[in-house]
């Protein structure tokens, strides 16, 4: 049932795509491995930055590491969850799927670009709602991006999100061992004048 | 195992990396202030960096898009991108720090004379300038280890035409105060007077560091009848360390200036906020948000009553022209509360 609704929906996305030149164009943008992550790792440099006041600092260095540590967690738990289960990509069983984009040979789900995204975003949007509001539209975009250029299903994404977007939910808020980690990386990168 | 395959692709990432993150930097370091990693030690105006950063991020991903056809191929992995990626960021923080090495942090300097007192604390000395008429009130000046001595010159003149004498301490360079031994600082100085009667009232001037030496050592001296801190740290937490010490200096003479001492160590345990509550209305703390070498006062959390944020003097006007008035002021206060007592 679910992916019966699953592939549905990646019909009506993806069934847009192929029809306007300029759509299509501005799609390949926003899907690529480079400039929409990139602009979320550019606003990590920012946040790193920003501040002046010592508590200020605490807290935008402690924003980068959680998205630094949450990424890194995501992606490992994505890795082990590819190692016992495979999803084929959209237009493996379906060869009318209209790609935009070279064809990825691992598992469509979940999607690691959105496990990838949300981390960074949901981490900013912990520690910075204006800012994490606009990191998580970024996320969504890219996420967007990835099913309308028929290499992921809806659910694809949804489910990278929410690995993503959990595991920064627990690296700042929940895990006293991530908090640890933070206070230590924190003098650590003082000390070395980075922070 | 980096394969960075095709390498032209990575090299274009890095570059776009580069000059984004240089224009991020720069942008950052004229809101925050970061002199030490503006382009040439100077802060620029922030429309003027922000307008680079547009135009970065503009010729940057034109260029990329342009010029690397392969980027919507199969290309870097994530783990290759996320290392190109550090790499340029680090590219563009190693090139700001070298542009900001114009940016000079203060200069320490020797005194032209070797005081004329030691004291048992290492390094620190002091001397005694006498007013022409033979004064009965004594201030004691105490200057920060971190900044020229002759810092608290123009303030000890002024005391001495104002017909007191002055004390001023000094910190050899290279020496720094430690904890316990500065929290007896003012007594040690008395002490070294001691044959000589102090008829009228003492007051205690510190500046920076020597403010919160000032605010602790004075605390619970009844002798001390008020005490001035100029631009003190109050806290550890009001100490500059980390990134925000590259407000006033390069990087290099940051690293330095950190590895010296540990200033917020020693002023966390001193814990001249307390004295300072202790003090009563003896204390009084005078700062400005206007030089960067000292915690902007807005930024540390402090409810003193003594406190007053003097907007538009550096700290070097704070102590050459605030602090002699309210020397002036509460002297005289001091002698008519003592004369009112005596009546």
């Amino acid at each position: 049932m679910l992916t019966t609704w699953d592939k549905a929906l990646f019909d009506l996305i993806n069934g847009g795509a192929g029809q306007w030149p300029a759509v299509d164009a501005a799609a390949r943008l926003l899907v690529n491995d480079y400039l929409l992550p990139s602009t979320l790792a550019f606003l990590l440099v920012w946040i790193w930055l920003r501040s002046a006041s010592p508590r200020g600092r605490s807290v935008d260095t402690g924003i980068v590491i959680n998205a630094v540590v949450a990424q890194f967690a995501a992606n490992m738990v994505l890795k082990l969850v590819n190692l016992a289960y495979f999803r084929p990509r959209p237009f493996d069983p379906d060869p009318t799927v209209h790609l935009l984009f070279y064809r990825p040979w691992d598992s469509s789900c979940p999607s690691n670009p959105a496990a990838f995204g949300f981390a960074i975003a949901t981490a900013i949007y912990l520690g910075d709602r204006r800012l994490g509001k606009a990191a998580l539209v970024v996320a969504a975009i890219w996420a967007l991006a990835r099913v309308f250029s028929g290499v992921h299903y809806p659910l694809d994404v949804a489910a990278g999100a929410a690995l993503g977007g959990g595991m920064a939910y627990w690296v700042s808020q929940r895990s006293a061992a991530a908090a640890w980690l933070r206070e230590r990386l924190y003098h650590l990168l003082q000390k070395g004048l980075v922070a | 195992m980096l394969n960075l395959y095709p390498s032209y692709v990575a090299w274009h990432y890095y570059w776009l990396v580069v000059l984004v993150a240089l224009g991020l930097v720069q942008a950052a370091a004229s809101t925050v202030g970061l002199r030490g990693l503006q382009l040439g030690g100077r802060l620029w105006p922030r429309k003027a960096a922000f307008a680079g950063l547009g135009t970065a991020i503009a010729v940057g991903v034109i260029a990329f898009v342009l010029t690397t056809p392969d980027y919507l191929s199969p290309g870097l992995a994530g783990s290759e991108l996320i290392v190109v990626f550090g790499a340029g960021a680090a590219t563009a923080v190693v090139i700001s720090g070298i542009g900001g090495l114009a940016c000079r942090g203060p200069v320490r300097g020797d005194l032209a004379v070797a005081p004329e007192h030691a004291l048992p604390v290492a390094g620190c000395s002091f001397d005694v300038l006498r007013c022409s008429a033979g004064g009965t009130e004594l201030v004691v000046v105490i200057s920060d280890p971190d900044l020229p001595p002759n810092m608290a010159t123009p303030l000890a003149r002024a005391i001495t035409d104002s017909g007191r004498d002055c004390a001023v301490v000094y910190w050899e360079r290279g020496s720094v105060p430690k904890y316990p031994d500065a929290v007896a600082l003012v007594a040690m100085v008395l002490k070294a007077l001691g044959s000589e009667p102090l008829d009228g009232a003492v007051a205690v001037v510190g500046l920076g560091i020597g403010g919160d030496v000032a605010l602790r050592s004075a605390a619970d001296d009844d002798r001390v009848g008020a005490v001035l801190a100029v631009g003190p740290a109050l806290s550890g937490d009001g100490v500059l360390q980390g990134l925000p010490l590259l407000r006033e200096m390069s990087f290099p003479s940051a690293w330095r200036w950190q590895r010296r001492w540990r200033r917020a160590g020693f002023v966390s345990a001193l814990d001249s906020e307390a004295a300072l509550g202790r003090l009563g209305n003896r204390g009084s703390v005078i700062c400005s948000r206007d030089d960067g070498f000292f915690q902007p006062l807005g930024e540390v959390s402090v409810s003193a009553p003594g406190l007053e944020v003097v907007v538009g003097y550096s700290h070097e006007r704070l102590l050459g022209e605030v602090a002699p008035g309210w020397v002036e002021e509460r002297l005289v206060a001091l002698r008519e509360a003592d004369a009112h007592h005596m009546g």
